[in-house]
């Protein structure tokens, strides 16, 4: 039998040596290996012992968290290149007073990527409005997402490390500017586990053929094991890579050659009769085949009703691209995924160097309705309370102009939003200066977004370990604290 | 062994409760903030740190002497082959346990040549070996196995896992780093060859200071330079210091198999590893500057161009600094934008002519100079008319001037290293890791803990002028045949090469966060042995795959059958009680497919001088990243070895099959089993061609096309020889009988279900079914 260690484990965040048994749950998308265990049952190849302690451990693929989480499922609106947090939920007056003027001395320099430290403050000219009872201030690029406030959190203090795309987007999916670690979605997937069987737990999608900076890498495992990385749903109906055979090859022959194979493996087996990696490949071709039923069917939206493909947006051409990822994140949350990552404007489109007016009134239209008609449908459906909500980008940007009509990257102070989830809406957390440029209150870097995140879904970053190289890894990298407020 | 694991992991949390958070995040915290003042913390870091370790750091057992202990006695002789059995069968005996009986010839034959050379046996070396009836037959097929080219495309490939190989830089842009192949084929050369592994250590960490007359020595300096790299970065200073940390690490990780990476901003939390040795084993490194053309010379040679080039700068220094200062002034004013994102200390050495940078200077210019790039329109746009003809006027000049200009015997492009002759730079214990909060000034030293009686620290001079000598001091310490890690390290790596997994688990972490070895007097006997065959890492494959450890058979048991005894002993085989069964690496998966097809270029290298080859990707796979796929199907076919290493796009067929991230070291590759893995392999029409290609060869085993009537007699032998091919045994019966069922089933629905009939139906059953065979566990399971 195999099961020297392994890269997977009973041991609940702890990988080291592996149980056969708990191996066999977890692999391929996390999932149980009953199917084929009652297939090998049915052969008499394996007693009805060996079947119950497996039945046993595959209930282990949803995993206990450390203790009760209030999102079962995370969704990720990934502003991808940086949005203006000035313009949008952090108003500040005193950039239009001092706008075509530097900033006052008094204010401390930082590093910009195009060193624009010294430049003229570009006029933020904005409407905003302040929405519900809460009465927190929105400006009219985000008048949907306005209506929603009272179940939303602006944390308005955020900072990051990076100063350039590539490393800042890393560190907000990864902790690290520098790549290599996992992302987030698989820590929870790692920390958590499926609660779906036939499809994978983190799923990302983009809203363009572009991949973010960093590629596939961002929502990679970095030096975690593959099982735990996330899967690009590509548009159309095949959403997995390779999810069907090519054209010219029948289902009936598709499905022959499966069970040849199957045949083949299970004769194989016969003489090397407990051995934990070749029943798990077995499992892994079972899970393969069901997805191929069960991906395109959650990826159908002609299943949803007029009505909520329009409160989603997707009757409109500005609005449809990002409006259907929203629309298939609400179908995939109700499929069990957990983590789910939607990129809008993938490739850095965000980045408003120059022309911000014409570049934010775009991706912020193209997201506004959509992510609104996310959080309304999820709060009709009582899906809210247990899904969180996050909006944000790698970065802000600065208060001072590049090129006379746009902002540089500002990793000092911006904002990010979350809602649902067991989130406290309809408050503010946090400030910057007066300018935008560093946050000033209840400063929260990244770890301490990531840590209140994956708190939010039952899991302590402080105990969520994996051992990589003799280093005990945290998603947090031994820093971050949990942001208290945020919590309802 | 459960119990054990549980007890070693709660003392590990419990270690790591205690030690491992708030203070230092809290420190970290209030010296991001700047709420400390950096003297302050620098004092508080110090004082925090026991001037000397304790007994039992110091005693631990990898920083002590590798012993010289003689093979136990044993018993039993009949299943002992060498030396390596004996301390195996030692531990056995103690638990009642034995030795599984000899694999078949197939197997170990299949298994070997995996092992060496990361492809399948063909049918030719199948009929050769098992026909060979003499004592030795075994023995010669690993001499001819060693004696492949192809053994160094497989070997040289676990050493490029662990400097982190790439053939781009990573992060945003991930430009190419068309000199990185030289490396690889360096690297392949140098396992070929067999070159003595503290050569080859010298070579990389000091080739230019040592050899630098061999234009290899210059090549392998590019393990200096494997750090990924940000081409647009806008804290140059940071960037720099990044690049150092992460070369830190890696040579802690591949030589010592230490994590010396923790200690970048703490004391090491477990191993008795101080902050302070990480910056100190950082100051052998800290003079380096990356170029891609060096001179390769003779030390005496290369003295006297220095001294004629010297002379030559001398006697042109009016020319040079007059067109200097034009040009210089035209282009700042052309870049005066870009200029404004580095601080002055970076413009300054951007502002020093090359020849004048001290190595800091050039380091910063490395991560600068390429961000500001001015074109020769921009610049002429800056100049007067008048500056303009005096330019031309001096370029004119400097051109004649530069016909007597020295030049060195012979350069070469490389991704290397050297030092330039004002020295390293003065490196300094950083705050908290941060680049900007220097505590305390340093010089190179070596780990504080290991005894400097058991092996002599170094000592630094210089071996030729212009370099420090830093780095072949380090290489002459890491390779003293007292050295209580480099050869353990070493022999661990090939031992898991053959069994799977290390005497030491973690082949890149000898600390105490791994189990300590499970066989500690065979480790000590095989890295005595490794130094005193010459480091050669063939002696060790030879002797390894020799013993009868590794040509035991695996476990196979069936379900009628009672559990084997040892089972209820040792499940999890620590004490190498049967074979382990193993999966094939990514690349020996794709290899092999192309291989078993007929389909593999086993050409080495790629065939031009440049960045890998470029296999089909799947159909809009990426449309961020630039992969142009190689036209001639012979070139896409080559080896995985050979594929462009791209960080930003992982090859996607050796990506899923868990190929490293190219980020980190990997001392040993993650092996998933998961779902995409299966739908590649299933559905990828890149793989149904290379079944096209196998069924194709089935084809033409016998004369003529397979015939439209597919029957036992003429299915037979295509079965026959697809099994040999695929899985390295003959069929027996009831699998021919399975596999004419399958194929004659295949063509019958194939044919009912084409309009009209196609001709093809029997061609395509048999392409399915070598399709499945690549599906099957038993293609990419090792017996």
């Amino acid at each position: 039998m195999n099961n020297h260690s392994r890269t997977q484990s009973s041991m609940l965040h702890y990988e080291q040596a592996s149980c056969r048994r708990d191996f066999l749950a977890r692999t391929g998308f996390g999932f149980g290996a009953l199917a084929l265990q009652q297939l090998l049952a049915d052969d008499g190849l394996i007693s009805s012992q060996t079947l119950l302690a497996s039945e046993t451990s595959a209930s282990k693929t949803r995993r206990s968290p450390h203790f009760e989480g209030t999102a079962k499922s995370v969704i990720f609106c990934f502003m991808d290149g940086g949005p203006s947090h000035i313009d949008t939920f952090d108003p500040k007056p005193a950039v239009n007073k001092y706008a075509g003027k530097p900033l006052p001395e008094s204010v401390e320099r930082v590093i910009t990527p195009m060193g624009v430290s010294d430049n003229p403050l570009l006029i933020s000219p904005r409407k905003w409005k302040r929405y519900g009872e809460s009465g927190i201030p929105v400006s009219d690029w985000y008048p949907y997402v306005g209506e929603c406030i009272d179940d939303i959190c602006v944390i308005r203090s955020c900072w990051a490390d990076g100063l350039n795309h590539v490393g800042s987007v890393c560190q907000m999916n990864t902790g690290s500017i520098l790549a290599g670690r996992p992302s987030l979605g698989a820590w929870v997937s790692y920390g958590l586990g499926s609660e779906n069987h036939n499809l994978p737990s983190f799923v990302v999608l983009l809203d363009n053929e572009k991949e973010p900076p960093g590629g596939s890498r961002v929502w990679g495992t970095g030096f975690m094991p593959a099982t735990y990385q996330g899967t690009r749903f590509r548009n159309g109906n095949e959403p997995i890579l390779h999810l069907h055979p090519p054209k010219e090859i029948t289902e009936e022959r598709h499905r022959g050659k499966l069970e040849f194979v199957s045949r083949l493996n299970r004769q194989h087996l016969r003489t090397r009769f407990g051995d934990d990696d070749l029943e798990a490949r077995i499992s892994a071709y079972e899970l393969a085949y069901r997805m191929q039923s069960h991906a395109p069917e959650a990826v159908d939206l002609s299943q949803e009703t007029e009505q909520t493909q329009q409160l989603y947006g997707l009757d409109n051409e500005k609005t449809a691209a990002f409006g259907r990822n929203c629309l298939l994140a609400r179908r995939l949350v109700e499929r069990g995924v957990r983590f789910i990552q939607l990129y809008s404007g993938s490739g850095s489109k965000w980045d408003a160097h120059s022309k911000i007016e014409e570049n934010h009134t775009t991706y912020c239209r193209s997201t506004d309705k959509p992510i609104a008609g996310l959080l309304k449908d999820l709060k009709r459906r009582g899906l809210l309370d247990q899904t969180l909500v996050i909006w944000g980008g790698e970065f802000g940007r600065t208060a001072m102009s590049e090129k006379g009509d746009g902002r540089d990257h500002n990793p000092y102070g911006f904002s990010m939003w979350m809602a649902g989830g067991g989130v406290k809406g309809g408050q503010i957390v946090g400030a910057t200066d007066d300018f935008g440029l560093h946050a000033i209150e209840q400063r929260a870097h990244v770890h301490d977004l990531h840590a209140t995140i994956l708190e939010l879904t039952g899991l302590d970053h402080t105990e969520l370990i994996y051992q990589h190289q003799g280093r005990p890894e945290r998603p947090t990298v031994n820093e971050g604290e949990v942001i208290p407020d945020v919590f309802a | 062994m459960l119990r054990d694991a549980d007890q070693f992991q709660s003392h590990r949390f419990a270690m790591l409760k205690n030690n491992c958070r708030p203070s230092m995040v809290w420190f970290g915290w209030l010296l991001i903030t700047g709420l400390v003042p950096v003297a302050m913390c620098g004092n508080s870091i110090a004082a925090n740190k026991p001037s000397a370790f304790s007994g039992e750091e110091r005693g631990y057992w990898a920083f002590q002497p590798v012993r010289r202990i003689p093979p136990p006695a044993v018993p039993s002789r009949s299943l002992v082959r060498n030396p390596i059995d004996r301390f195996l069968l030692k531990r056995l005996q103690t638990d009642g346990l034995e030795f599984s009986r000899e694999a078949d010839k197939y197997a170990l034959l299949r298994r070997a040549k995996y092992d060496l050379l990361g492809l399948p046996p063909t049918s030719e070396e199948i009929e050769q070996f098992l026909s060979d009836d003499s004592v030795d037959a075994y023995e010669k097929l690993i001499d001819r196995l060693l004696a492949s080219p192809h053994y160094g495309e497989t070997w040289g490939r676990i050493w490029l896992d662990l400097v982190r190989f790439a053939e781009t830089a990573g992060f945003n842009a991930d430009p190419d780093r068309p000199l990185a192949y030289k490396y690889r084929r360096y690297v392949i050369h140098a396992f070929n060859n067999d070159l003595p592994y503290d050569q080859f250590i010298r070579e990389q960490l000091a080739g230019d200071e040592l050899y630098p007359d061999d234009p290899n020595a210059w090549i392998a300096t590019g393990f200096n330079r494997m750090w990924p790299d940000e081409s647009n970065a806008s804290n140059v200073e940071l960037a720099r210091q990044d690049a150092l940390n992460d070369l830190t690490s890696n040579v802690g990780n591949v030589f010592l198999g230490l994590s010396i990476g923790c200690a970048q901003c703490h004391d090491h939390k477990f191993d008795p590893i101080l902050q302070k040795d990480f910056y100190q084993l950082q100051a052998y490194f800290s003079g380096i500057v990356p170029f891609d053309r060096v001179p390769v010379a003779g030390q005496s040679e290369y003295v006297r161009f220095q001294r004629r080039q010297a002379d030559w700068l001398n006697r042109t220094a009016a020319v040079r600094h007059e067109l200097h200062d034009i040009e210089h002034a035209a282009r700042k004013a052309a870049s005066a934008i870009k200029r404004l994102k580095f601080p002055d200390i970076v413009l300054d050495a951007i502002d020093t002519p090359e020849e004048e940078r001290t190595a800091f200077q050039h380091q910063l210019a490395f991560w600068s100079e390429r961000q500001i790039v001015v074109t020769p329109a921009d610049l002429a746009k800056k100049l007067s008319s008048k500056q303009q003809k005096r330019l031309a006027e001096l370029k004119e000049e400097y051109h004649q001037l530069r016909k007597s200009e020295p030049q060195p015997p012979r350069q070469l492009q490389a991704m290397a290293v050297a030092e330039v002759p004002t020295g390293p730079v003065p490196v300094s214990l950083l705050a908290g890791g941060s680049y900007n909060k220097p505590v305390e000034l340093l010089e190179p030293a070596v780990l504080s803990v290991i005894d400097t009686s058991l092996v002599t620290p170094p000592t630094i001079s210089a071996t030729r002028s212009g370099t420090s000598g830093r780095r072949s001091a380090l290489a002459a310490w890491l390779t003293d045949p007292r050295h209580p890690l480099t050869a353990r390290v070493m022999v661990n790596r090939i031992w898991q090469g053959h069994f799977g997994k290390g005497l030491v688990e973690n082949a890149n972490d000898f600390g105490n966060q791994t189990r300590p070895p499970s066989h500690p007097e065979l480790l000590d006997w095989l890295a005595i042995q490794f130094v005193e065959r010459g480091w050669s890492v063939k002696a060790m494959h030879r002797l390894i795959m020799t013993s009868h450890a590794y040509r035991q058979q695996t476990y196979r048991p069936t379900s009628a059958q009672p559990e084997h005894p040892a089972m209820a002993a040792d499940a999890g085989n620590q004490r190498y009680w049967h074979y382990p069964r193993r999966r094939l690496s990514a690349e020996a998966i794709r290899d092999s497919m192309l291989s078993v097809s007929g389909a593999l270029n086993a050409q080495m290298h790629a065939a031009a001088q440049r960045e890998g080859v470029r296999p089909e990707l799947p159909p809009n796979y990426s449309a961020r990243e630039k992969w142009t796929v190689d036209d001639e199907a012979d070139e896409r076919n080559r080896r995985s070895v050979y594929i462009y290493a791209k960080r930003n796009l992982p090859y996607p067929m050796l990506h899923v099959f868990d190929l490293p991230d190219m980020h980190e070291s990997c001392a040993r590759r993650a092996e998933t089993t998961v779902a995409p893995q299966a739908l590649m392999v299933l559905n990828s029409e890149l793989i149904i061609r290379y079944a096209e290609s196998f069924a194709a060869r089935l084809t033409a085993i016998q004369p003529g096309n397979v015939p439209s009537e597919l029957n036992h007699s003429n299915l037979r032998p295509r079965i026959e020889a697809a099994y040999l091919l695929a899985f390295g045994r003959p069929a027996d019966t009831v699998e021919i009988d399975d596999a004419i069922e399958f194929i004659k089933a295949q063509q019958a629905l194939i044919s009912s279900q084409s309009n009209p009939p196609s001709k093809a139906a029997s061609q395509q059953a048999l392409v399915d079914f070598c399709h499945a065979l690549f599906n099957a566990n038993e293609f990419i399971y090792l017996d």
